[in-house]
């Protein structure tokens, strides 16, 4: 008995059942018609024929040769495996026509498979069954009971062959009563629901003994290579580490960005309807691939053709890119398929092309399949799972112009780079804005810039800044030549000012000097004046003193 | 390995078809099986332990099962108890034969 858990071959569900199925034990996998039991079943038998193992398949009720071409439709070399020994077909099918006259036994079933499973008189621990439609096993599950014993006989001869096993059966009362209990150490319950019109099928893990497993329902999805899903936890704190900075291929832009965008980094470009995130996603799409990188355009609204022309039609030509194969349309509309299948398929591309970046325009289209909180969670694991392969994923939010430009979604955490882009309303008209609400571990700006796409690609401008408001698009261009008026008049009068400046202090100059010789020349009038008064003074005393002297008085 | 035995109608062994009984084991069933088997003819006896290939091919699902060697989608599960039965199954010349014995019911 093998000590490892059996991988599955089916992508995602090794890691719901925490490595996969239960060595030498027999898991059950149950549901209604329809669910894809049989290609669970095919899968697991292909994983092991791929491997060298022997696989065999048994069959309750469709032909073996259907079965094969089943498999040969999944892309497995089915035909050539049965040639070398590796599968080994087991029909089951009961011959009609065939009459129960009293007791049997059924070991004979057990018989033949141990026969089909052996190489060379031994079974392989490696070995792998698969018995499709046990519960159409002629006999066995029989609604009256008659072969009830022998029937629990077989089914614990086939739970202690220490064989791994996968039997799927319809979800019904005798399958439950007889298998579940008895008969299988794990139980896997598929299902599918309707909701919008839209098929999901989902997978749960009913039982599985002695191992931790994923209790939740998974969504899976059914393609040309098989079922898949993908769980939740995977990825999740796996990511690969931001390896430095990517240029978008536009100066202003990765200044915007403090740089550029993350190697393998989320980037989700949010805005109402007509600020032109299609177009910047262009531009960067664009700008990647002139770099020589590979990038998936996964488009939600608009066909590869409309995409092409309105790009040109604003200067960004992408059809050189698209000729080289660097840039690749995938054109998905929300209603193609359920949510989860949509997950799994923008996966498959990450996957099988492992591109440089995806984009995703836009995730809110998927809305239409469900509620808001399905698509976050949706949304959530698709950028885990692109990180984790380290695949850029550029998203486009379209933010409800009645929301106040809220983001519904909320996917801050997730993401590296936020890019926001605005209608700005001011007198009459509209301008785009643009703002970088996050950008992690990198110096972005905090400005609002002004968001213009123009003939030749967008162009990123800075606001008009005076007056203590920003001012945006016509307003700005009236505010700045009333500005440069102003201005211009200001420097009219400054010169004047200053030849003013030059000659007024000459021109005081003058009249102090002018101011000091009236001074001296008052001053100097007026000593002489008092000189001559002295003179006069003088002279007229001694004339008096003369007379007296000659009149003899004292 | 696989057993054939002289049937007890010898008279009729040459004209009639092939009976073939897939067995497993010895139990109590499956001599009651044999021994009702034999009443009809002569019968090749298969234990599909012994010979998994041959049950594989016919298309076994359970055992005791009564296969016409001539049409293989006549064919009879179980331990034979109804003699009367199983000869009306196998269809002529097994049907309504008097020479061959009456079986012995529920053994």
């Amino acid at each position: 008995m093998a000590t490892e858990q059996v991988s599955t071959g089916v992508p995602g569900l090794d890691d719901v059942l925490s490595g996969g199925y239960l060595p030498g034990c027999p898991t059950l996998v149950m549901g209604q018609p329809g669910c894809g039991k049989t290609l669970l079943l095919l899968q697991f038998l292909a994983d092991g024929a791929k491997q060298g193992h022997r696989a065999v398949c048994a069959t309750c009720s469709e032909a073996p040769e259907r079965m094969l071409a089943y498999m040969v439709a999944l892309g497995h070399p089915a035909e050539a495996w049965v040639r070398d020994g590796r599968l080994v077909m087991v029909d089951l099918r009961p011959e009609p026509g065939e009459v129960v006259l009293g007791a049997l036994d059924q070991e004979v079933v057990k018989i033949r498979l141990d026969a089909a499973l052996a190489e060379g008189g031994v079974i392989a621990p490696e070995a792998r069954l698969g018995i499709d439609d046990l519960n159409r096993l002629a006999y066995a599950f029989n609604p009256d009971g008659v072969a009830r014993v022998q029937t629990l006989a077989l089914l614990r001869l086939l739970r202690e062959s220490g064989i791994t096993t996968i039997m799927s059966a319809a979800d019904d009362a005798a399958t439950r009563a007889a298998l579940i209990d008895y008969a299988v150490d794990a139980v896997i319950g598929l299902r599918q629901t309707v909701a919008a019109r839209l098929m999901t099928r989902t997978l749960r893990v009913l039982k599985m003994r002695g191992v931790p497993h994923g209790t939740n329902e998974y969504p899976f999805m059914i393609d040309s290579h098989g079922p898949s899903l993908l769980p939740p936890a995977r990825g999740m704190g796996g990511h690969r580490s931001r390896e430095g900075l990517v240029s978008t291929g536009h100066e202003r832009l990765d200044t915007l960005l403090g740089g550029g965008l993350y190697r393998g980094g989320s980037v989700m470009v949010s805005g109402t309807s007509g600020t032109g995130k299609t177009t910047l996603l262009g531009q960067i799409a664009q700008g990647l691939c002139t770099d020589g990188r590979r990038v998936i355009y996964v488009t939600l609204e608009q066909d590869q053709s409309e995409l092409i022309h309105d790009f040109k039609g604003v200067g960004i030509d992408v059809e050189p890119h698209r000729a080289t194969g660097r840039l690749r349309f995938h054109r998905a509309r929300s209603v193609d398929c359920s949510l989860e299948e949509h997950l799994i398929r923008i996966v498959r591309l990450a996957e099988a092309e492992a591109p440089d970046a995806i984009f995703v325009d836009a995730v809110t289209s998927f809305a239409d399949l469900d509620s808001v909180a399905a698509v976050k969670s949706m949304v959530l694991r698709l950028i885990d799972a692109c990180k984790s392969r380290g695949v850029m994923v550029v998203l486009t939010e379209l933010l409800a112009d009645a929301a106040g430009m809220a983001s519904s979604l909320g996917l801050s955490s997730m993401l590296d780079a936020w890019i926001r882009l605005e209608l700005h309303r001011q007198t009459s008209e509209y301008v785009r804005l643009i703002r970088v609400l996050k950008g992690r571990g990198v110096r972005t700006s905090q400005q609002i810039k002004e968001f213009q796409i123009t003939s030749a690609g967008i162009a990123i401008d800075d606001p008009y800044l005076g007056g203590g408001a920003f001012v945006f698009g016509t307003e700005k261009l009236i505010r700045e030549r009333e500005d440069h008026r102003e201005r211009i008049a200001l420097e009219r009068r400054l010169e004047q000012l200053r030849r003013e400046l030059e000659v007024l202090p000459q021109a005081y100059d003058a009249r102090v000097d002018q101011t000091v010789l009236e001074r001296d020349k008052a001053i100097e009038s007026l000593r002489e004046e008092i000189e001559t008064l002295r003179t006069r003074l003088a002279a007229s005393k001694s004339s008096e003193e003369a007379v007296r002297e000659a009149r003899g008085q004292p | 390995m696989t057993e054939s035995l002289p049937s007890a109608g010898v008279d009729s062994a040459a004209s009639r078809p092939g009976l073939r009984l897939f067995i497993l084991g010895q139990t109590e069933t499956v001599r009651r099986a044999i021994a009702n088997a034999r009443q009809l003819g002569a019968v090749e006896i298969i234990d599909v332990r012994e010979n998994p290939q041959a049950a594989e091919q016919a298309h076994v699902l359970a055992t005791p099962t009564l296969v016409r060697t001539d049409d293989a989608r006549i064919r009879i599960v179980g331990d034979l108890r109804n003699l009367a039965a199983v000869r009306a199954h196998l269809g002529p010349p097994y049907e309504g034969d008097p020479e061959a014995p009456a079986g012995d019911g529920d053994g």
